[in-house]
């Protein structure tokens, strides 16, 4: 092997498998619990080391000790024969430790974490993703740690706004686990597909629909102003969901037109991919199959219905204001 | 889906993820025992080799200790994603830890191993014996060396630091580095040939 970075001197580095005969020696099992016990605090355990295990004159503090210890085994083998007859314990709250920049991290409540117990490290790209585990939202953001979970199955999802969401039934074993998720950010609808061809808006003129008054009974508000984005956060499917139906959704999103101004609202309809195209009225008149764009809809409040061949339908009361770019998008 | 996607030069793209040296540094115990687990064979390989023919017995497995439980201590002040990659920052403390015990005392040096003790029925008993001899001579080689002209070779040639990050856990400039380099290289040449000398 020849050092490249050599460029004096007639010496090389012996090729590798030369070096390789300088062996090393496996550590002891126990090395990691030596090393651990040397971080505990002064005073709190005698800090072994390779040359006190070895030195005989060093055996009468272990000697004290390991009655002591013989001592405390024999308590701790009572205690567990005890508790082996005790009721079976509660579930343990898992301990949330959500990393924040400058503060003093809250003391963990549980006991370190036994063998017993599971946790899960959860990192993200892109970050500051919202995590929820078995349903309960982990307070702060991505890059999370969730310890003292009961080792099995726990239901994880992680969203992030203007993202597609994750979600998954994880096997937490009794250790810990890295989660690492990539998170592909929600492509902008493409407007252009939308648009029908200039030789097709000549020949089939988008269909008037008259406005019908506001109807009585219970619906959402959804005001669009001007040209805030609402940012269409994802809709996901609820993983605990009993229902054999599938859930269905409505994005809206709104900008100002991209033509110079004009007074009528171009309003595009459809439905995400993965969901099959649904019919679409607009305050009750059928408007045809999606995907759909007009310019038929002029500005106010239009009861908008998306309406799927299996009888599934989902619907909203909308305010379109002239002159914006309106996606109703439905799943 | 679930991708693995460390940052180069983070901690996770030495195999240890962020999250944990994060939790380290806050002082879990669940995650300094990960740190220690992940780190403690490449800190062993460092030191032993650093020591010569002087790491048998304790020597190497305290010094290793040692190096481990500075690294932990020492992790409040790695800074996530800056200069050296993670498993760089902690071989520096571990490299400087051995500097630090070679200097403080003469360690004696051990013979020459005797013939190396072979499994019964090896099936190649020549290369086994020949290893073992190349092994004790790059150890020799070692011993003739200086403390930190040792950490230099041990890093360059088992550990695969590049110039600039052996000068930076030197504290060391590029010059220096390649000059010591030189001389490890002259001293292991010259025990090699007396080897192959002698057979």
């Amino acid at each position: 092997m020849i050092d490249d970075h050599d460029s004096d001197g007639p010496t090389t580095m012996p090729p590798h498998h030369v070096l390789e005969a300088f062996t090393v020696p496996t550590l002891p099992s126990d090395f990691t619990d030596r090393v651990m016990a040397s971080l505990q605090p002064p005073g709190a355990n005698p800090v072994m080391t390779a040359a006190a295990l070895q030195s005989p004159r060093a055996s009468w503090p272990w000697l004290v000790s390991g009655l002591a210890m013989g001592a405390a085994a024999t308590a701790a083998v009572t205690l567990l024969v005890l508790h082996l007859h005790a009721p079976a314990p509660t579930t343990h709250e898992p301990v949330v430790l959500a990393p924040v920049p400058g503060e003093p991290l809250a003391p963990v409540v549980a006991v370190s974490p036994a063998p017993k117990f599971g946790h899960l490290v959860i990192t993200c790209e892109p970050g500051d993703a919202i995590v929820r585990v078995d349903g309960r939202t982990i307070p702060g953001t991505s890059p999370v740690v969730v310890t003292n979970l009961v080792p099995g199955p726990h239901d994880v999802v992680v969203e992030r706004e203007g993202h597609t969401g994750w979600s998954q039934r994880i096997d937490v074993p009794a250790d810990v686990l890295p989660l690492t998720l990539r998170l592909p950010e929600i492509a902008a609808p493409d407007l252009d597909a939308f648009m029908p061809p200039p030789d097709d808006a000549a020949a089939a003129p988008a269909k008037a629909v008259r406005p019908r008054p506001k109807k009585s009974g219970p619906r959402s508000l959804r005001d669009i102003f001007g040209a805030s984005d609402s940012g269409g956060s994802p809709d996901l499917k609820d993983p605990f969901a009993r229902s054999d139906e599938p859930e269905r959704t409505l994005s809206v999103r709104a900008s100002d037109q991209d033509e110079p101004a004009s007074a009528d609202v171009l309003l595009l309809l459809a439905t995400d991919a993965g969901t099959r195209p649904a019919e679409v009225f607009v305050d009750g008149a059928a408007m045809g199959t999606t995907p759909l764009s007009t310019r038929a809809i002029p500005p106010g409040r239009h009861d908008i219905r998306f309406r799927w061949d299996d009888g599934t339908s989902v619907a909203d009361s909308v305010v379109l204001r002239a002159g914006t770019k309106v996606v109703l998008r439905a799943r | 889906m679930v991708e693995a996607a460390p940052r180069a030069g983070s901690a996770a793209a030495d195999g240890l993820d962020a999250a944990v040296v994060a939790a380290a540094r806050r002082g879990e115990p669940w995650a300094q025992r990960r740190l220690i687990a992940a780190l403690q064979d490449p800190v062993h390989r460092l030191v032993w080799r650093m020591l010569g023919t002087a790491g048998r017995d304790h020597v190497a497995q305290d010094l290793t200790q040692e190096a481990l439980v500075r690294i932990v201590r020492a992790l409040p002040g790695y800074v996530e994603g800056g200069a050296a990659k993670f498993s760089t920052w902690a071989l520096t403390i571990a490299s400087r830890t051995a500097i630090d015990e070679l200097r403080r005392r003469v360690l004696p040096t051990a013979p020459p191993q005797a013939l190396a003790v072979l499994p019964q029925g090896d099936p190649m008993p020549d290369l086994a014996l020949e290893r073992a001899a190349i092994g004790d001579a790059i150890a020799a080689a070692i011993d003739e060396l200086a403390p930190e002209i040792r950490a230099t070779f041990v890093l360059r040639a088992y550990h695969e630091l590049e110039y600039h990050e052996i000068a930076e856990a030197l504290d060391v400039d590029l010059g220096t580095v390649k000059s010591r380099l030189f001389r490890a290289r002259a001293a292991l040449q010259r025990r090699l040939e007396r080897l192959r000398r002698d057979d």
